[in-house]
């Protein structure tokens, strides 16, 4: 569950504003964002993954109010129950693709990176079907495979609320349906919620509730 | 191997070759100021061991490093020759005894060092197998010598011709090998010693051929006048010394008067060493005394100043490098800023993400530094025959 309340925040050295005087997401929910470019949609996931702070308000996720939390506090929140895909996949070149799943776990220093969790990468990989490629590098992997390894290392740690930032937008039309069915998938199995930030039109039928950011942010939103 | 480890090894792993030349101009930078301290810290003492175990040298005046560096280490042409007799006047002042050195020829390989038997006992040289010489046209080989030469105790060396398009002059001479001298580590194994008598009959000033006063030499018999026999060209000369013809080869001339290169001087005791030197203080005078301990300081103590620029250069290098290094990091990090951020967003800590790069860094220079102390190590265990090597042997 994500509860707004009040929100404000401003970037440095950047007159773009995000306002939002209410908002909240039930658990379990399918909400895809819309709306143009540069309207904050990025911000705000940013903002409820705990990478942002707000200036003012409230931001409350499964019950953890994030303003009140420290860096240290929100980044764990972050990687035991957010999991975040990109556009762009941000996977390291430097690393395998079973790396990339783990990373959360080595670079957080929080999550212990032990046989189970191996395994469950591995799994994940196999659910992806990039089982046969845990040992190349990323950069020999096509376009739709980076996103799958992207969704992998998302859904580590079986996070209950998943936020991804157009994660179709470089996609092919098969890959789109492919990455789409494997997040559907997993929101079904364990009744995660999901919020999409998205420009594609054609996948909006995959979700519950779509939301019209233009206008949310210059209106007080809507509860959903 | 800790997550942190692990991820900075895999960044290294993975641009390997980047890795591998900041690596290597780490070595570099940290290396070559020390292992050219230690080589000429080395150089220095081979060089002065040498010349301290060597009290005084008397030789024709002229370049007083070039007289030590051809009668200690037979480098370097001979500045000139002085006569055999000075030996004598040395040893009428009862001050110290002398050893004549004549170094002008060589053979195909190694110098050849014209001297007496004392100089085995100066040196400290012991035989590895047979003897040392004992009759005119035999010859000792230093280890080395005996090895580039392929001879051992039977063999023979032959005499390097002095011009090759002096068709009148003196044909090489085939010297018999009669011992060959344990290692030593110092020029002296690369030496052939003959007898100073030797040397000169190298030179020709003593030479052998048939009796021209016996009935099978009459026809090679021009004419006799008075105590003189004149003989054609048809002569038999010999070119090598053999117990049958040794009685047959004689001097021209008073030995007294031959040429040597070198003298070298043991004194009775320092007093008697200080006397020596004031005794060829007279500049007009052909010959000249030298320690060589203070010529070879000399040069030891310009070398360590040239060493010392050299380093100073060395180091103002690699502190660019350095600097260069540090700046590729820099810009290293402008373009991974993407996936810094990416590490933070999907819950890196910014110290923990700091350690990874640091780490990286710290990897890059300790293999660098290690690297330059494993170099610096062998430099000074392969030092002491590689500046035999180069320094003395060359």
């Amino acid at each position: 569950m994500i509860r707004i309340r009040d929100l404000q925040f401003r970037y440095e050295h950047s007159d773009f504003s995000l306002r939002v005087p209410q908002w909240k997401v039930s658990p379990g929910a399918r909400l895809a964002m819309i709306g143009p470019s540069g309207c904050g949609k990025t911000t705000l996931l940013s903002l409820i993954a705990g990478i942002l702070v707000p200036a003012s308000g409230s931001i409350v996720v499964d019950d953890h109010e994030l303003v009140s939390l420290s860096d240290a506090a929100r980044r764990n929140l972050r990687v035991r129950h957010i999991g975040l895909v990109f556009q762009e996949f941000e996977l390291l070149e430097h690393l395998n693709v079973l790396d990339n799943i783990l990373l959360p776990c080595r670079i957080s220093g929080t999550l212990r990176l032990d046989r189970n969790m191996r395994e469950r990468a591995e799994l994940l990989a196999d659910q992806v079907g990039i089982r046969d490629k845990l040992r190349r590098y990323v950069r020999r992997l096509s376009q739709g495979e980076r996103q799958r390894v992207a969704i992998c290392r998302a859904l580590l740690t079986t996070p209950r609320l998943l936020l991804c930032d157009e994660p179709t937008g470089n996609l092919d039309t098969k890959n789109k349906q492919h990455v789409l069915d494997i997040l559907d998938d997993y929101v079904t199995q364990t009744q995660a919620t999901l919020v999409t930030v998205t420009h594609d039109p054609e996948i909006l039928d995959r979700f519950d509730h779509v939301l019209d950011f233009s206008q949310f942010h210059v209106v007080d939103g809507e509860a959903l | 191997m800790s997550d942190i480890a692990y991820l900075a090894w895999r960044y290294l792993a993975y641009h390997r070759i980047k890795t591998l030349v900041l690596i290597a101009a780490v070595t570099l930078i940290v290396y070559l100021p020390i292992g050219l301290n230690l080589l000429i810290g080395r150089s220095a003492v081979e060089l002065m061991s040498r010349a301290e175990s060597t009290p005084l040298l008397i030789g024709a005046r002229g370049s007083r490093l070039e007289l030590v560096l051809n009668s200690l280490y037979f480098e370097s042409e001979a500045a000139g020759t002085l006569r055999f007799e000075e030996i004598d006047r040395v040893e009428q002042t009862g001050w110290g005894y002398g050893i004549p050195l004549d170094t002008r020829f060589r053979t195909a390989h190694s110098p050849v060092v014209g001297t007496t038997l004392d100089y085995f006992e100066f040196r400290d040289l012991q035989l590895a197998e047979g003897r040392l010489m004992g009759m005119l046209g035999e010859c000792v080989l230093g280890a080395t010598a005996a090895r580039d030469a392929q001879v051992r105790p039977g063999g023979h060396v032959i005499s390097a011709p002095q011009a090759f398009l002096d068709i009148g002059g003196v044909y090489p001479l085939k010297m018999h090998v009669v011992g060959v001298l344990q290692p030593t580590g110092t020029p002296d194994d690369r030496a052939v010693f003959v007898d100073i008598k030797t040397s000169w009959t190298i030179q020709g000033l003593a030479h052998g051929h048939q009796d021209l006063s016996t009935a099978e030499s009459a026809d090679d018999v021009l004419g006799v006048d008075q105590d003189r026999i004149i003989a054609s060209a048809a002569v038999v000369q010999y070119n090598e010394v053999t117990p049958e013809n040794v009685a047959d080869f004689h001097f021209h001339g008073d030995p007294g008067t031959f040429p040597i290169t070198a003298i070298i001087v043991q004194p009775r005791d320092q007093r008697s060493g200080t006397l020596l030197e004031g005794r060829y203080l007279d500049e007009d005078q052909p010959v000249q005394i030298v320690a060589p301990a203070e010529i070879l300081a000399d040069l030891v103590q310009t070398v360590f100043a040239v060493g010392g620029y050299v380093t100073l250069g060395i180091m103002m290098v690699g502190a660019a490098t350095l600097a260069t290094i540090g700046l590729v990091f820099l810009l290293s990090l402008q373009l991974r800023r993407r996936e810094i951020e990416t590490m933070r967003k999907i819950g890196g800590g910014r110290a923990r993400i700091a350690a990874v790069l640091t780490l990286e860094v710290a990897i890059v220079l300790a293999a660098g530094v290690l690297l330059a102390a494993t170099l610096a190590i062998l430099t000074s265990w392969a030092s002491a025959t590689f500046t035999r090597t180069l320094v003395l042997l060359s």
